[in-house]
């Protein structure tokens, strides 16, 4: 009877977590791909958000550096061409907002002039820093350059947010003086 | 006749969010959005349902000491199916439930319905038992979902339900708006209650877990 107690509890546990085990195996198995693809779709559908005349995006290896003096920082460089021809680049930097970080992706054609800017994620106060996310405040950057994209007015009430953005804006001028300079 | 109370009782009477105040956390925590109330609520009612199955058909085979863990092991199996499957196929709801999706392994819903239903009743009615609490959850969060969703961005299921010239009251996006209406419905859904059942002076008798608690007999006098 003690016997019995000692044993077959953690045989039983035992077998469930092996059955268990192989069953996330298969489900794994069978989601990869599609997840994978589900990833990339909406990586490209975004990036092409930015750069409306692109047919075809490719990362980029990130520059040497990827830290602004504000602390904002480059993630990410897809490069963006059309019928073969580089258009443009579509910049992902991240920079400290009021609550937590705040990603932008940042289109910069190959004049230098911002093609759009849309913030990805963000976990600000909604009603307030959500305010500079909407395309009402974010257009406003469209055909910015390096400066005038610096000195576009925050929004009241969400002074952390619009600075973050800004900041991240930085960065994506960072990588981009650096792959002009390349060019 | 008894599988149709069994469905319902999880829905109405012993509502999981409601009346048994279970599983708080999501349910305040994602609730900002009815869609994103109505995406947690079947996601938990398919591993409810899939949890209380297998529990159901396993229950003379686990032993009693290792119930628990056993139970979590099945459990979180069927929440990571059920967030790999989402990953693929309905990516912006696994994104907007975030981490709230694999912290339905602790949402005590499940755990409780294992442990006081599917561990002693027959395959059927845990089926139908774990689809009527799953449906309730469902229910509630969406419920409390649109109050958010509309007072506070002015939208429902992303369609513009108040004229955009009515700013949104945005504090019922944030927690302390998740708060109050959980109270209010709850408060609602005691007002109602009380009415229909005849209120017993002993406390456990007006306990909707009675029927499965231990001690449910003890509070008699």
């Amino acid at each position: 009877m003690k016997r019995t107690g000692m044993v077959k509890p953690p045989l039983v546990l035992t077998l469930i977590c092996l059955i268990v085990t192989a069953a996330l195996a298969i489900v794994y198995q069978v989601t990869l791909t599609p997840i994978q693809e589900a990833k990339t779709a909406a990586a490209e559908a975004s990036c092409r958000e930015l750069m409306p005349d692109a047919d075809a995006f490719s990362e980029l290896v990130l520059p040497t550096e990827t830290t602004t003096d504000s602390g904002a920082q480059l993630l990410a460089i897809s490069e963006a061409s059309a019928g073969g021809q580089t258009i443009g680049w579509v910049f992902t930097a991240a920079a400290s907002g009021y609550s937590g970080q705040v990603t932008v992706m940042c289109g910069i054609d190959c004049d230098g002039l911002v093609t759009r800017v849309k913030i990805s994620e963000h976990t600000e106060t909604p009603g307030l820093g959500s305010k500079v996310a909407e395309p009402d405040y974010t257009d406003q950057f469209i055909g910015a350059d390096a400066e005038t994209s610096a000195a576009i007015d925050g929004i009241t009430g969400a002074t952390f947010t619009s600075v973050a953005l800004k900041e991240a804006i930085g960065a994506a001028f960072l990588g981009y003086q650096q792959i002009a300079e390349v060019e | 006749m008894r599988a149709k109370e069994i469905f319902l009782n999880g829905i109405v009477k012993e509502n999981p969010v409601l009346v048994l105040v279970l599983g708080t956390c999501p349910t305040l925590a994602v609730t900002t959005m009815a869609v994103n109330g109505l995406g947690m609520g079947l996601a938990t009612t398919a591993v409810l349902v899939c949890s209380n199955i297998v529990i159901s058909l396993l229950k003379r085979v686990i032993p009693n000491q290792v119930r628990i863990p056993s139970y979590i092991v099945i459990i979180s199996g069927f929440v990571t199916i059920v967030s790999l499957l989402m990953e693929a196929y309905a990516r912006e709801l696994y994104q907007a439930l975030g981490l709230f999706l694999s912290l339905i392994v602790v949402n005590c819903i499940i755990l409780g319905r294992a442990e006081m239903f599917a561990a002693k009743n027959s395959v059927f009615h845990s089926m139908l038992d774990g689809a009527g609490m799953g449906l309730g959850f469902t229910l509630a969060l969406t419920l409390i979902g649109s109050i958010r969703e509309i007072f506070g961005s002015g939208t429902w299921f992303g369609l513009q339900i108040l004229p955009e010239a009515i700013s949104p009251v945005t504090i019922f996006l944030l927690a302390p708006g998740g708060f109050f209406v959980f109270g209010c419905m709850i408060a609602v859904v005691n007002f109602f209650r009380r009415k229909s059942d005849r209120l017993v002076r002993n406390a456990c008798m007006n306990c909707p877990s009675i029927g499965a608690c231990q001690n449910g007999r003890e509070g008699e006098f």
